[in-house]
């Protein structure tokens, strides 16, 4: 199945990466980051359910720790999960791949 | 610099108050205070308000509640660490030579009924239950941390609350961890009982210099001797968008900056007021604050560590003695200042130094140490 693509940014001298994009690094240097996308496959790092709705960290294989929707009865801590859609605010829901 | 002192402090109870009457609650928080220090408004050069909810009136309608002496009145807000913020500012005013005698005031109620959790949605964050139900589940995953050592932190901390006259839930018997786990679950782990129950509220401080500490007093001095105050930097755990805080590193962080301020260690510590709005929050700061190692926590916790007795059967400090934001509750503004009302409690009592910590959305984390003469 294809995986999505994230829009993410980078520093171009550290080579950190942030997933959702930030204009400026982090280091305060008001250095510009680089736009580009990053594939929506990680590892789950950690999974609950609040008002019926899976929501979970995912740490992507880019580097970045994001906290995301996930489809149902993605619970397992540890496994691999992907995205294959990304809807217009740039947000995926993930599941076991 | 000038040291910084804490004459007297004031709260009225945390509970669900309702919209509209915060100037009604910051006054009266303000008046006990004051009372405490034996102190009128015409004693304070300057104020400084904290309120975490938008909707909350601005501190200035508080302070013209109780005079009209043309004092300056600062605004501060900053989520759910506000009340220490306050003190924070008032400490820097103090210790520059600013002012001599600060008033400050917590206070939450806003003018409209808005849930202060649909605020936090609509800046971008999950529900904040959400993002500390991941800190919790990860930490079973490595740690083998079980619900019942949640459930065992949390009836610790209703418990306290049961002796304190202001804690919004105040449980008429014992509070065990069947009763706990059996509340109605909210997030996996966390059951209702393990959640802040928010709310409304007020609480306040009167701190001064040293040469302006009150003539007539009969407190034994309370020094604020170290109040640090931080923000995320940068890590690979750090997440950017959805999650109410940062990567728990800061708590530890800030917290040693602010014990090295006051010049004293953990093992000096005696009692601790911490974030534990959720209930893996608290069990989380034992260890990031310095007082337990990774792998021997649970078993401390399953001994009774941190609660009634701690100091003297296992050398370490109570933690959350007046309840707890689970249980005394966790109004925003006021939160801090209750912290501070509690150490105060504890330190003119037998007690020699305590902690106060908070985190905020966003997020920062604010640290302070208090140590009785």
């Amino acid at each position: 199945m294809p995986v999505a693509q994230l829009p993410a940014s980078r520093d171009p001298v550290s080579g950190q990466i942030y997933v959702p994009p930030r204009r400026f690094v982090a280091d305060g240097s008001l250095r510009e980051a680089e736009a580009l996308a990053v594939p929506a496959a990680g590892v789950l790092f950690s999974a609950t359910t609040f008002n019926g709705q899976a929501c979970g960290i995912v740490d992507l294989d880019c580097g970045a720790r994001i906290q995301t929707l996930l489809e149902a009865g993605t619970d397992r801590i540890g496994a691999r999960v992907a995205a294959q859609a990304v809807d217009e605010q740039g947000h995926a829901r993930f599941a076991h791949e | 610099m000038n040291d910084v002192l804490i004459a007297g402090v004031g709260m009225v109870p945390f509970g669900n108050h309702g919209p509209g009457v915060g100037v009604r609650l910051g006054r009266d928080a303000a008046l006990a205070a004051l009372e405490d220090a034996g102190l009128s408004y015409r004693d304070i050069d300057a104020v400084v308000v904290g309120t975490a909810h938008p909707l909350s009136p601005r501190g200035i309608f508080i302070a013209k509640e109780l005079g009209l002496t043309g004092v300056p009145v600062q605004h501060v807000t900053n989520a759910s660490a506000t009340g220490l913020a306050a003190v924070h500012a008032a400490r820097q005013a103090i210790r520059c030579g600013d002012a001599r005698r600060v008033l400050v005031i917590g206070m939450d109620s806003p003018q409209k009924a808005v849930p202060v959790e649909e605020l936090i949605v609509a800046e971008g964050n999950f529900p904040p239950v959400v993002s500390f139900a991941l800190w919790a589940k990860r930490r079973m995953h490595e740690r083998g941390t079980t619900r019942e050592h949640l459930a065992m932190i949390t009836a610790k901390n209703w418990n306290y609350a049961r002796g304190n006259p202001f804690a919004a839930r105040r449980a008429p018997e014992e509070v065990g961890i069947e009763r706990v786990l059996g509340s109605r679950m909210i997030a996996d782990p966390f059951t209702s009982m393990m959640c802040t129950p928010w709310g409304e509220g007020a609480a306040a401080a009167v701190l001064c210099s040293e040469e302006a500490w009150p003539a007539g007093s009969a407190h034994p001095r309370v020094r604020l001797a170290g109040s640090a105050f931080g923000s995320d930097a940068y890590s690979r755990e750090l997440i950017l968008e959805g999650a109410i805080v940062g990567p728990p590193e800061l708590s530890r962080v800030t917290t040693a900056a602010a014990l090295a301020q006051a010049g004293r260690s953990v093992r000096d510590v005696d009692v601790v007021q911490v974030h534990d709005a959720f209930a893996v929050e608290e069990l989380m700061y034992y260890e990031l604050l310095g007082f337990s190692e990774p792998g021997a926590t649970e078993a401390l916790v399953e001994q009774g560590a941190f609660g009634p007795g701690s100091r003297e059967r296992f050398g370490l400090p109570e933690f959350s003695t007046d309840g707890g934001l689970l249980a005394r509750g966790h109004p925003g503004g006021p939160t801090g200042l209750a912290q501070i009302w509690e150490t105060v409690r504890r330190l003119r009592g037998r007690d020699r130094v305590g902690v106060c910590h908070l985190l905020g959305a966003g997020s920062v984390c604010v640290v302070q140490v208090l140590v009785r003469d």
